[in-house]
């Protein structure tokens, strides 16, 4: 199924409205899921697995309290779908203070998630670099820097599986000493506009099965039509002319 | 408790519904600006299919050439039964449908076009098309002039002037919708980069097409004796247009793009107010626009009571000012002009003052209209207290927490999107099913509800920072971003309670339409309209650099 990058998101919008994200973090939702999508990382299964827990993810909160340490935060295993934005508005304050910041996430099950929420801030930053393994111990390493993304491996770290180690760097500083390591050795993918647009032209694929169950969400936003509604509620009057 | 109004009451007044309900359209506007470019940058017309049978059913093809590149208008004319005709959203089945496509069309394209575009919500376009169209027949003209053109006759003018088109569409689809190009991508890789520019130029060749079809029909008739249409009758012949709720959804999610269009209207009126020593021969044209405006106002039709008011307070508000200022001298200048209207004219007086003033300065005006476009983004500081925040509301958004929820009438009606061909519509709180499922358009309810919940806060709460606020209370994360963004432009909000029971959301379309260059407002209720596009407008043919920005406020005896 060939769509434009406006039916993904906004069918995701109004799947996430259904949900019950609050608004505002259902627009970012549909953001997150949709250049996900457009950049072949599944966007649309991955919203439509969270779609299966939604009720319990939505009461998941990140702690206030646990986002003021300046090394970790635990978050629980919530979904970085709902909460990822909150957070990396807090990290990046954390971050105007020191001009730098590194810091990891622990329990964390949906890393993926990082990639738009910080394609979003990056351009303000200098550089920001993450770095996560999966399930499989596969290394994965992202750097943002001048509005591209680099995706890679990096190897030289060993990370725990549910674990992201971030870094963020506001204005250049050659001084500054990371603990870790987080260039990549081998780059893989490089997002930037001009990737944008080929991906635009190809229009998207979700896979048919996610896709119909995200739009089976969406239908939820609907309101079902009454003779009143069908009568009134876009005007009456004569419609032929 | 209630706040004082901050120093900018005219900027304010400009985003009032009854404000935003009297606007006209000018040069700025989008059908004006596409017609000029094409001009400029000389675009090539030519019809090159006309596949219809004796009925006027079938296909048919416009390209146009800009530069290298060429574009296709592929238009589907098939039966329909006259009681199917609707104009309605809900509506199944249409006289035509169009499709914009990048570069010429094949063959086999034709055929994935032909099974998809009738059936337009239904059907599936491809990132190849920029624009999705419909367009019915008008019952009270089509037929008319097919009968005047097939006997030899040309149609009586007054008629035209009645109805005002011979097709009329009932939606004009871009930007991705139904798997059309996206516009980030349609400004970049096409030569559509203003918004709604492929939107005019597709109507502005509906147009043309309505035309030719109503000739074919007249022509296959009657062979021996059809004529076509004259041009000073053509010309008078918009193209229609019926719209609905869904425009003012787009002015409150389009907030930044809304400023910026006002923003280029109001940043050139004030510099042509600056402008001293205004010459005779100026100062004449500029009169004799307003008189060309009174007759319009005399000339067009409305079957609203409302519309039909307005329009004749208008024309004796320009009869006032065109007697006041008749005579020329040398202390005359806009500014006083201007002022003089805003206290003693009706707000659509006012706005004619303006537009046409706007008329006679292109070299102020025309830089402005192709520059329409704007990053939609909202952006949250999150480094702000909420203190500070509570601040930011009283001095920006005084307009919406003056407004007391609690009273039923001004919570009185939600928007929502239909299950039925998601028809945007507006229903009654109290008294219909589907609140729980509004869309989040109520900005004023929204800001005022996050504003009491803030005069609760402790002063623990008040000194957290928005991004720690946030993390605590995350529902109010759009509303907060709204603000904050919006506080730095000025004409991103309509300024009114759009929940309340006697809101017209008809005034949010008036608006929007007369940006895309819209006239001939004839209101059907208070939730939808139609109107012309182009109507004055020469011709491609006859379209040259003279006439290109002749035809506002056209009138049956604009045509020489």
């Amino acid at each position: 199924m060939l769509l434009s990058y406006y039916e993904v998101y906004i069918t995701s919008l109004r799947a996430c409205t259904a949900m019950g994200f609050p608004h505002g973090l259902n627009e970012d939702a549909a953001y997150i899921t949709t250049w996900l999508e457009l950049h072949k990382f599944d966007g649309i299964k991955k919203l439509s697995e969270f779609s299966k827990n939604y009720k319990k993810q939505i009461k998941r909160k990140i702690s206030l309290n646990k986002l003021r340490s300046n090394k970790s935060i635990n978050i629980n295993n919530s979904s970085l779908l709902l909460n990822g934005p909150g957070l990396i508005d807090i990290l990046c304050e954390k971050t105007k203070n020191n001009n730098n910041l590194e810091i990891i996430i622990k329990n964390c099950k949906d890393p993926i998630y990082i990639l738009p929420i910080i394609k979003k801030i990056s351009k303000k930053f200098y550089f920001i670099k993450a770095s996560w393994s999966d399930k499989k111990n596969k290394n994965y390493c992202i750097n943002f820097k001048k509005n591209n993304v680099y995706v890679g491996e990096n190897n030289k770290n060993t990370i725990s599986y549910g674990d992201i180690i971030l870094q963020f760097l506001l204005k250049k500083d050659k001084s500054i000493k990371w603990k870790y390591n987080l260039d990549i050795s081998k780059i893989k993918k490089k997002i930037d506009y001009n990737s944008d647009q080929e991906k635009l032209e190809d229009s998207l694929k979700p896979q048919k099965k996610y896709w119909n169950n995200v739009e089976k969400i969406a239908n939820k936003s609907f309101v079902p039509a009454t003779k009143k509604s069908r009568e009134k509620g876009a005007g009456g009057g004569d419609d032929n002319d | 408790m209630l706040l004082k109004k901050s120093k900018s009451n005219k900027d304010i007044s400009l985003m009032s519904l009854k404000k935003m309900g009297s606007r006209y359209p000018s040069r700025l506007s989008f059908s004006r600006s596409m017609l000029r470019t094409m001009i400029k940058e000389k675009w090539i017309l030519n019809k090159v299919k006309f596949d219809l049978n004796d009925e006027g059913y079938g296909t048919a093809i416009y390209e146009i050439k800009i530069h290298k590149s060429i574009y296709s208008l592929i238009c589907f004319s098939t039966y329909l039964e006259d009681n199917e005709r609707s104009d309605r959203v809900i509506a199944d089945k249409w006289d035509t449908s169009y499709t914009l496509h990048i570069g010429k069309i094949s063959e086999e394209e034709i055929k994935r076009l032909r099974k998809n575009i009738p059936l337009q919500e239904s059907g599936r376009s491809s990132s190849k098309e920029l624009i999705l169209s419909r367009a019915n027949k008008s019952v009270r003209l089509f037929k008319y002039v097919v009968d005047k053109l097939s006997r030899g006759l040309q149609p009586d003018i007054n008629q035209i002037n009645k109805v005002g088109y011979l097709l009329r569409t009932t939606a004009v689809y871009g930007s991705g919708k139904f798997g059309l190009s996206d516009f980030e991508r349609t400004k970049i890789v096409t030569h559509f980069s203003q918004p709604f520019r492929a939107e005019m130029l597709a109507v502005y060749i509906i147009r043309e097409f309505s035309v030719h079809l109503v000739e074919h029909i007249a022509y296959k008739k009657n062979p021996k004796k059809a004529v076509k249409l004259k041009r000073k009758i053509k010309q008078h012949l918009g193209i229609g247009n019926s719209t609905g709720l869904g425009m003012a959804p787009f002015i409150i999610k389009h907030p930044k793009l809304i400023h910026k269009w006002i923003n280029q209207f109001e940043k050139t009126v004030n510099k042509i107010k600056k402008i001293k020593n205004i010459k005779k021969d100026k100062f004449k044209k500029y009169i004799d626009l307003l008189k060309k405006s009174k007759k319009y106002l005399n000339e067009v039709v409305s079957f609203d009571e409302t519309q039909k008011n307005k329009n004749f307070k208008s024309y004796n508000d320009l009869n006032n000012i065109i007697n006041k200022y008749k005579n020329y001298n040398n202390d005359i200048n806009w500014s006083k002009i201007l002022n003089y209207a805003e206290k003693n004219l009706s707000h659509d007086a006012q706005e004619i003052i303006k537009v046409q003033l706007i008329e006679i300065y292109p070299e102020i005006a025309d830089s402005f209209a192709e520059n329409m476009s704007m990053s939609e983004n909202l952006e949250l500081e999150t480094n702000i207290s909420i203190r500070d925040l509570k601040f930011l509301i009283e001095q920006k958004y005084f307009w919406a927490i003056n407004i007391d929820f609690r009273k039923r009438k001004n919570n009185y009606l939600f928007w929502y999107v239909s299950e039925e061909k998601l028809e945007p519509r507006l229903g009654e709180r109290f008294n219909e099913p589907g609140s729980n499922l509004e869309d989040k358009l109520g900005i004023a309810k929204m800001v005022s509800e996050l504003y009491q919940f803030i005069l609760k806060l402790n002063k623990n709460k008040l000194s957290l920072n928005v991004a720690e606020f946030l993390i605590l209370y995350p529902k109010f994360r759009g509303i907060i971003k709204r603000i904050q963004t919006l506080s730095k432009y000025k004409y991103g909000e309509v300024r009114d309670n759009i929940l309340a029971k006697d809101v017209l959301p008809i005034d949010m379309l008036r608006f929007k339409l007369s940006f895309f260059g819209a006239s001939r407002y004839d209101p059907k209720s208070d939730r939808w309209l139609r109107v012309s596009f182009f109507p004055g407008a020469p011709f491609y043919k006859d379209l040259n650099k003279k006439n290109v920005d002749q035809w506002g406020f056209a009138t049956t005896d604009s045509y020489k």
